[in-house]
């Protein structure tokens, strides 16, 4: 078991009414000992914006916007922007978010040279419906059964062919830096975790998913695996480099006899290839035990959103109960070291 | 632990085409030696119908339809009967089965004086969407189980709660084979769990009536979710058995997995006055999908789910469906059952 330790909430609702619910889930970005929050804001009616806070070391905050930084602007953001995540690759800040239009939550991309205007660039997931989806994921024999529950769900419903009625593929997030020359995704199509490659966003057209897509059973990640994470898995933060691997910290969901319970996971990939799983931890790196996590407009939720290292500490950011900001603290070698331990057991 | 046989597949598809794809989850109505069986008929692509055949004893089926007994007249090509359950109460035969067209699953009835004619009636579940139902079950407040707000955050997030053709989910009804205090008692499955009404008339199942019912769900729920193989839900199996220590309830139960969903058949016992008060349960399930034939090949995976039962002396034979293609039997001793349950803390 890795010590973790919780350092409480850092930011919460406010009376502004763009943030009068929630303020959970920040992609975090680090530049030196400045840490930055792209927080999603929630207000009344379930609309959600990207909000703005900045800490001096990992929890002291001595900046915050009194406005959205980002907005709901364009027809797919209509009802909200969501669970941003920055990298910076090659001088460019690039935000990759959720972006809900009251019936699809798609991944969207905006990116920035200084962190203050943003430029965005549109949904960046596969623009296809589940009847077409099932169509090009149908083959594959090996998938796990449950990457056709939602078509299922969907066709008893009668909506599979419904061309406004996207799969759904949230958390996307970028690895901080290009791999093998090619930016490296991770996304997460339910139940699990996949990745893709490409040189450049445009070639993310339709013609280049339906061929992802044959062959998704290639690009899975992680899929649930331990009783921690039965329903569905889906990335947290970037994942952090070390010497032996990526460290991905991950959300896992469980279900219980009351509802879903979210946990914040850890794995270890391999570092010249990630879609390969070196090991993971067997019980949740942490889980929801405050009130404040158990309680709120989500029960039961920890949502691990992002991250800042100062020496060998890794400070986690994560959303509590969908209503407020916490961090976690753990010894980054500590972790390393036990996913090590998880590996040679395999 | 219990004693279950499993006596193996009673019946399979056949190569006529309204049950070339499967043949499921009978309802069984059973006459001395006689037990008629009512069960699902999936036609490959295409509509559900009900099937019929006839067994003398448990499981020796002597006569089956070459066609449907009851099949939608709507003409919508998907629409369809599934999962009919039969008693008999007084002189009336009562038919409750689910119908589907294409979006909607509701739960309707039909009545006969034979069983060989059949004169239908209209839907008796609530013909609400979701907004109207979460607006309903907030009055219960926090002792209401979260997981009955569910399916509304879902269909809300899809942009589908606020329609005017959607209608809440509500399966498998299931009435008792006698009235309780004078009173019809039906039993229902919104999600996650199991729930009673009582009613005089089939006629007083109104708009208002549901309302009314809905607002205090609490009181009528017979059972939710407990142990780990029925963590996501529980549905109504067999219609409830008489016996000298409360109603045996045959009901199925459904685990997550990390692979997908498990049905296991489970077993309770109700207060035999007041059956939403629950006795007992199983803390194991009475049987779970171990034959390849209850894992794969049909339409579901790892999927057995009761729907009818007969009794011959103290035998209880349980009719289920395997793996969404095909009817199976397992046969368990009633008392030693009954005694089982009445153990539990």
């Amino acid at each position: 078991m890795v010590k973790v330790e919780k350092h409480g909430i850092i930011l919460s609702p406010t009376n502004k009414i763009f943030e009068n619910k929630g303020t959970v889930n920040p992609g975090i970005y680090q530049d030196g000992d400045d840490v930055h929050l792209f927080y999603r804001a929630v207000q009344e009616d379930n609309l959600f914006s990207i909000g703005y806070a900045k800490a001096n070391g990992p929890l002291k905050i001595i900046e915050r916007l009194d406005r959205p930084l980002i907005s709901y602007e364009f027809d797919y953001e209509s009802q909200g922007v969501k669970d941003a995540t920055i990298v910076k690759i090659d001088g460019t800040y690039y935000n990759t978010y959720s972006a809900y239009d009251g019936i699809n939550i798609t991944g969207a991309l905006a990116t920035s040279k200084d962190l203050i205007h943003f430029e965005k660039k549109g949904i960046i997931t596969p623009k296809i419906n589940y009847l077409e989806y099932e169509r090009l994921v149908h083959s594959s024999k090996k998938l796990n059964p449950k990457y056709h529950q939602f078509y299922n769900l969907y066709a008893e419903m009668g909506v599979e062919e419904d061309e406004f009625r996207f799969l759904r593929d949230k958390d996307v997030v970028l690895f901080p830096k290009k791999i093998n020359g090619k930016f490296a995704m991770l996304h997460c199509i339910w139940p699990g975790i996949q990745i893709v490659y490409f040189d450049d966003f445009s070639e993310l057209t339709s013609a280049f998913w339906e061929d992802y897509l044959e062959n998704i059973y290639d690009y899975i990640v992680l899929d649930p695996k331990g009783i921690h994470e039965v329903n569905y898995i889906g990335v947290g933060g970037p994942p952090i480099e070390t010497d032996e691997g990526w460290i991905l910290i991950y959300y896992g969901v469980q279900e219980t006899t009351r509802g879903r319970k979210y946990h914040a996971n850890a794995a270890l990939l391999q570092i010249d290839k990630p879609e390969i799983e070196i090991s993971r931890l067997d019980t949740p790196l942490f889980s929801p035990t405050k009130d404040w996590e158990k309680k709120g407009h989500v029960e039961d939720v920890v949502f691990p959103s992002g991250h800042a290292l100062f020496d060998t500490e890794l400070f986690i950011y994560y959303g509590a109960g969908c209503t407020h900001t916490a961090v976690a603290k753990l010894d980054l070698e500590e972790l390393l070291l036990e996913l090590r331990k998880k590996a040679h057991k395999i | 632990m219990v004693t279950i046989e499993k006596l193996g597949i009673l019946l399979s598809p056949s190569e006529k085409d309204f049950e070339n794809s499967g043949v499921i989850n009978p309802g069984a109505y059973q006459e001395g030696n006689t037990v008629h069986l009512f069960y699902r008929a999936v036609e490959y692509g295409r509509i559900n119908t009900i099937g019929y055949a006839k067994s003398e004893g448990p499981n020796k089926i002597v006569e089956r339809w070459d066609h449907p007994k009851l099949s939608s007249e709507t003409g919508c090509s998907s629409c369809g009967f599934k999962d009919a359950k039969i008693v008999k109460i007084e002189d009336t035969y009562y038919i409750t089965y689910s119908h589907y067209n294409g979006m909607n699953t509701v739960g309707t009835y039909a009545t006969s004086k034979d069983l060989i004619t059949f004169e239908k009636h209209g839907i008796i579940t609530p013909q609400i969407n979701y907004k109207v139902y979460e607006a309903l079950i907030l009055n219960c407040g926090k002792k209401l189980n979260p997981k009955y707000h569910h399916f509304y955050r879902l269909f809300r997030e899809i942009g589908m709660n606020d329609d005017d053709v959607r209608m809440i989910r509500d399966k498998d009804i299931t009435l008792f084979p006698k009235k309780i205090n004078g009173k019809f008692a039906l039993l229902h499955s919104l999600y996650p769990g199991i729930q009673i009404i009582y009613f005089d008339d089939f006629a007083d199942l109104t708009e208002e009536f549901w309302q009314e019912n809905l607002k205090n769900l609490i009181e009528y729920i017979v059972l939710d979710p407990k142990h780990s193989f029925e963590i996501d839900h529980v549905g109504v199996g067999c219609s409830p058995i008489e016996t000298e220590k409360g109603w045996l309830l045959i009901y199925h139960g459904v685990e997550e997995t990390p692979t997908g969903k498990v049905y296991h058949a489970l077993a309770a016992l109700l207060q035999i006055d007041k059956p939403e008060l629950e006795i007992a349960r199983l803390p194991y399930p009475l049987f779970s999908p171990t034959k390849i034939w209850e894992k794969e090949g049909g339409a579901s995976i790892n999927y057995v789910f009761p729907t009818g039962h007969s009794v011959f002396d103290n035998s209880l034979y349980i009719y289920y469906g395997a793996a969404k293609r095909q009817i199976a039997v397992a046969k368990v001793d009633i008392n030693e059952l009954v005694e089982e349950l009445l153990r539990q803390p």
